[in-house]
C-alpha cells in the first residue's frame, strides 16, 4: 500500500511548510529579518512500465510508461534577501543600509559574523556594541567627550567634540557583500557567518560601487509579508488534511481488504 | 474460478491509481509540478466461441460469440501538461515559464536533465545554480558587483553594476522543448531526462518557435486540482470495495465445496 506512505510524506512536508510559516510569522518584527521560502521537490518514481521502452519487435515505443511516483520532499528553505522597509526612530546608533551589504560583528569566538541589524549601542569604553555587547568591525569608539554623533552615507563616523567647532572622525564601518547572499548561515540573534556556498566576504565603503549606504536613525523592518504568510498557511493546512484523507481511504481499503476473510 | 483473479487484478489496479492520487495530493505544493493521471486498459480476453466461427460445416457464422475478459491492468501514467499557475515571489533568481519548454540542467555525472522548477540561487562563484547546486546550462555567471539582476520574457540576462546608468548583458537563457513532452523519464526532483519517447531536445530563445516565456520573480505553482483529486480518490476506493465484493462472492460460492 504505496498510498499510506506516500500521504505520510505530503503531511510531513505541509508540517515543514507550517513551521517555516510559524518562524516568518514569529519574526515580523524582528529588525531586517529575511522571510524564508521552503522549496519541495518530488521524490524518486518507481518505473512500473519504462517509458521509451518497445511494446513489440518491430519498435512500437511505449509513449509515456507507467510511473508511479513516491511523494515529496523539502529540497530547501531559502531566505528572500529583498529588502524590508526602513522605519524611522530618532536613535543616534540605530542603522539601515540601503541596498545591498552586511555589518561585520566580531563574536566572542574571535570568528566575524555578519549582519543587517543596524541596532548598535555603546559600551562602557564608548566603542559600537551590539545588544548581546559584541564589537563591530572594524572596531569604532566614541569618545567620552562626544556630544554628537554623525554616521554619513558613506560610513564615516564624525563626532562633535566639546568646544570644537569641527566634527572629528573617529573610524569608517565597513560592510560585506557576498557573492551568494541566501548562502550565508544563519546562527539566530540576526546573525549569519559565511560558509563554502556564500564565498568569500568583499568588505568596502557603504556606497562604493556594489556595496549599500547607510542610513543613520533608521532600521530595517522584516520582510515578512503576512497576507502572503497567511494565504500559505491556509494552502498548507488545507492540504495537509487532504493528505490525512488519503491516509484514511488507504486504511479503509486494507480494512475492506482485511475483511475479505 | 476466474472471478477472484479478475476481482483481484480490480484491486490491484485500484490500489494504484489510489498511489497516483496520492502522489499527486502529497506534490500538491511541490514548485511546477505537473499531475499524473492513471491509464487503464483491460487484459486478454478467452474466446468461446469466437465470434465469426460457425457451430456446423453449412451452419450460420457466431455473430458475436463468446468473450470473457481477464481483468484490468496499469497501462500507464502520464503528466498532465497544463500550465500551472503563476504565483509572485518577489525573488530575484525565481523564475517561471509560460508556455511550453524546460530549463536545461547540468547534472553531476555530466547528463542534461529538463526542469521547470525556476528556484535558482547563486553559487559562491556566482553561476546560476538550482537548489542541488547543478549549474543552469549555458553558464550564466553574476558578477559580485552587481546591484541588480533582470531577466527578460526571451530568457537575456542583464546585471546593473553600481555607478553605471546601463545593463550589461551576461548571458542568455535558453528553453528546450520536446516532441514528446509526456515521454520524458521522471527523476523526482522536479527534474526529467530525456528518452527515445520524448525525442531529442530542440533548445533555443524562449517566446521563439512555439517556446514559452520567462516570467522574473514569479513560480510556477503544481497543476494539481484538489477537488478533482479528492472526487477520484472517493470514486477508486469504492471501486475497490465493490472489487472486494465480488472476491467476497466468488469465496462465498466456492464454500460449500469445501
Amino acid at each position: 500500500m504505496r498510498s499510506l506512505d506516500i500521504a505520510a510524506t505530503g503531511m510531513l512536508a505541509k508540517q515543514r511548510n507550517v513551521e517555516v510559516v510559524a518562524n516568518n510569522l514569529a519574526n515580523m518584527n524582528t529588525t531586517a529579518f529575511l522571510r524564508r521560502r521552503p522549496e519541495f521537490h518530488d521524490l524518486l518514481y518507481q518505473n512500473i512500465r519504462r517509458v521509451g521502452s518497445t511494446s513489440s519487435d518491430n519498435g512500437n515505443e511505449v509513449p509515456t510508461g507507467a510511473q508511479l511516483g513516491l511523494g515529496v520532499k523539502l529540497a530547501a528553505v531559502y531566505r528572500i534577501h529583498e529588502q524590508g522597509n526602513l522605519t524611522a526612530t530618532d536613535n543616534t546608533l540605530d542603522m539601515a543600509i540601503q541596498g545591498r551589504g552586511f555589518f561585520q560583528v566580531t563574536l566572542p569566538t574571535g570568528e566575524t559574523s555578519y549582519t543587517r541589524d543596524g541596532t548598535f549601542q555603546l559600551n562602557s569604553q564608548g566603542q559600537v556594541v551590539t545588544h548581546d555587547g559584541y564589537l563591530m568591525d572594524p572596531s569604532i569608539t566614541v569618545p567620552n567627550n562626544a556630544i554628537d554623533v554623525t554616521i554619513n552615507a558613506s560610513g564615516q563616523v564624525l563626532v562633535k567634540l566639546e568646544n570644537q567647532a569641527n566634527l572629528s572622525n573617529v573610524g569608517q564601518i565597513q560592510v560585506a557583500i557576498f557573492q551568494n547572499e541566501p548562502g550565508l548561515e544563519a546562527i539566530g540573534d540576526n546573525l549569519f557567518i559565511q560558509t563554502e556556498a556564500s564565498g568569500n566576504p568583499q568588505t568596502g565603503s557603504p556606497g562604493d560601487e556594489g556595496f549599500g549606504s547607510i542610513l543613520q536613525g533608521f532600521l530595517e523592518t522584516s520582510n515578512v509579508n503576512a497576507v502572503e504568510e497567511i494565504s500559505n498557511l491556509i494552502s498548507a493546512q488545507r492540504a495537509y488534511e487532504m493528505n490525512s484523507k488519503v491516509i484514511q481511504a488507504s486504511d479503509e481499503m486494507l480494512g475492506t481488504l482485511a475483511n475479505l476473510r | 474460478m476466474k472471478a477472484l483473479a479478475i476481482a483481484s487484478f480490480g484491486m490491484l489496479a485500484q490500489q494504484q491509481n489510489v498511489d497516483v492520487l496520492a502522489n499527486n495530493l502529497a506534490n500538491m505544493n511541490t514548485t511546477a509540478f505537473r499531475r499524473s493521471q492513471a491509464a487503464f486498459q483491460d487484459l486478454v480476453y478467452t474466446n468461446s466461441p469466437r465470434p465469426g466461427s460457425s457451430k456446423s460445416r453449412a451452419g450460420p457464422l457466431v455473430p458475436a460469440g463468446i468473450q470473457s475478459g481477464h481483468g484490468v491492468q496499469l497501462s500507464s501514467t502520464y503528466k498532465v501538461n497544463q500550465q500551472g499557475s503563476l504565483k509572485p515571489t518577489s525573488n530575484t533568481l525565481d523564475l517561471a515559464i509560460k508556455g511550453n519548454g524546460h530549463f536545461q540542467i547540468q547534472l553531476p555525472n555530466g547528463q542534461a536533465a529538463y526542469s521547470r522548477v525556476g528556484t535558482f540561487q547563486l553559487s559562491a562563484e556566482g553561476q546560476i545554480v538550482t537548489h542541488d547546486g547543478n549549474p543552469l546550462a549555458g553558464g550564466i555567471t553574476i558578477p559580485t558587483n552587481a546591484i541588480d539582476v533582470s531577466i527578460s520574457a526571451s530568457g537575456g540576462v542583464q546585471v546593473k553594476l553600481q555607478g553605471r546608468n546601463t545593463f550589461q548583458n551576461v548571458g542568455q537563457i535558453e528553453l528546450v522543448t520536446f516532441q514528446n513532452q509526456g515521454g520524458l523519464l521522471a527523476r523526482g526532483d522536479g527534474l526529467f531526462t530525456e528518452t527515445t519517447s520524448s525525442g531529442p531536445p530542440t533548445p533555443g530563445i524562449p517566446g521563439n518557435a512555439g517556446r514559452g516565456t520567462i516570467l522574473q520573480g514569479f513560480l510556477e505553482t503544481s497543476n494539481v486540482n484538489p477537488i478533482q483529486e479528492i472526487s477520484k480518490l472517493i470514486a477508486a476506493q469504492r471501486a475497490y470495495e465493490m472489487n472486494s465484493r465480488v472476491v467476497k462472492a466468488a469465496d462465498d460460492s466456492m464454500g460449500p465445496a469445501q
